[in-house]
């Protein structure tokens, strides 16, 4: 087949596009290369004055952003975690209120099964709320309240849960028990102190009226301003099952 | 090839479903068991995967005596069984909020299953997971 220069065939008005290449001057002329341009580097940072990142486990190298990290890079790590333990109290949020102004039985039932294998001890507040006051007052679902709260207080009353929790509260308000409590032993529950006293020997006496206003629990016990786990577990003495 | 996905919380489970269309297509989701069963017994052949809640309202399929079944804590758990009567060898993945170590282990020790926690997950993650599980059948 033939073609004209311009492109196209003979007598024949070129085909759009081919005119626009054509122009073998205008071509080369973009082809030549620009002359370079100078480039000012940046003036490097004065360590004095450049801001240090601070060491918290929020920190994450800035050369990570943008490429693959390797796989075990633990702030990596802990920021899923966190990331993942934020994902986790929002939903809970979520859900709490879902139960208080449901939208319907099916949702009211699905939080209430969620409740039942994830609620923590917030949560019994939210299912005595809704228990003394039951938007869908039938059978199952007072059973299914009934189950949620005795399998949140079986769990909350575990001791790995109480240590995790107990140790979660102390770090959370570990400034402010500083002062409150400065090395005194305090009982934590349900992230409160629940007693404080300067030795472990006043603290058991208040602890066990604390148990006795609140019905039996157990507490993480912890001198504040040293990182000292002291758990105290359930013991059958003088026919009491908590101490 | 198809992906059966059962769970009753559309709307929480929206992103994963999403995120397996874009990567797998196609999946059919249903928010109850009765629907699901149906599909199930009809389209067997073309199922390659099932993903199961396993805290769900128990339909009409299960209308058991027993408290904790009518509640619909284990709904999944008999859905699972009634499965594996028809195709032994097709992958399952519980995928749940259910924690009891119990229930992990019963399916820890299941051919062809795998259990996994929604807490734990992104949808981009249980994506991959599915991908892989996939790519091994």
């Amino acid at each position: 087949m033939e073609t004209t220069a311009q492109g196209g065939l003979p007598n024949q008005p070129a085909p759009f596009g081919f005119e626009l290449i054509s122009d073998l001057d205008k071509i080369k002329k973009n082809l030549e290369p620009e002359p370079a341009k100078e480039i000012v580097p940046l003036p490097a940072p004065d360590s004095k004055s450049a801001v240090e990142p601070s060491q918290g486990k929020w920190d994450v190298p800035t050369e990570v952003w943008g490429q693959d990290p390797p796989p075990n890079l633990p702030q990596r790590e802990s920021l899923k975690t966190t990331l993942g333990r934020l994902r986790m109290k929002a939903e809970a949020a979520e859900r709490r209120l879902e139960l208080v102004f449901p939208e319907s039985l099916e949702n009211f039932m699905a939080n209430l099964w969620w409740m039942t294998e994830q609620g923590v001890d917030e949560d019994l507040d939210v299912l005595q709320r809704i228990k003394d006051n039951n938007p869908y007052p039938t059978r199952d679902v007072e059973d299914l309240l009934a189950i949620a709260q005795s399998t949140i207080r079986k769990r909350v009353n575990d001791p790995d849960y109480v240590v995790k929790n107990g140790e979660e509260a102390y770090e959370l308000h570990k400034d402010e028990w500083l002062q409150k409590f400065p090395g005194e032993f305090v009982a934590i529950h349900r992230r409160q102190v629940v007693a404080h006293a300067p030795t472990k020997k006043e603290l058991w006496p208040l602890l066990k009226e604390a148990q006795k206003e609140r019905g039996p629990f157990r507490a993480y016990v912890v001198k504040v301003g040293e990182p000292i786990t002291v758990f105290r577990g359930p013991m059958r003495m003088r026919g009491r099952r908590f101490l | 090839m198809t992906v059966l996905f059962i769970d009753d919380e559309r709307r929480r489970m929206e992103a994963f479903a999403m995120e397996l269309e874009l990567t797998i297509k196609p999946v059919v989701f249903f928010s109850e068991v009765d629907s699901a069963w149906d599909y199930f017994v009809k389209n067997q052949k073309k199922i390659k995967l099932i993903i199961l809640d396993i805290m769900m309202p128990p339909g009409k399929m299960f209308d058991a005596d027993s408290t904790e079944l009518n509640l619909g804590l284990r709904t999944g758990i008999l859905f699972y069984g009634k499965i594996r009567e028809l195709a032994p060898k097709l992958p399952v993945i519980i995928f749940t909020n259910a924690s009891s170590p119990e229930v992990k282990e019963r399916f820890r020790e299941q051919r062809k299953c795998l259990y996994i926690q929604k807490k734990g997950y992104y949808p981009t993650e249980f994506v991959q997971i599915v991908r892989q599980l996939l790519a091994e059948e």
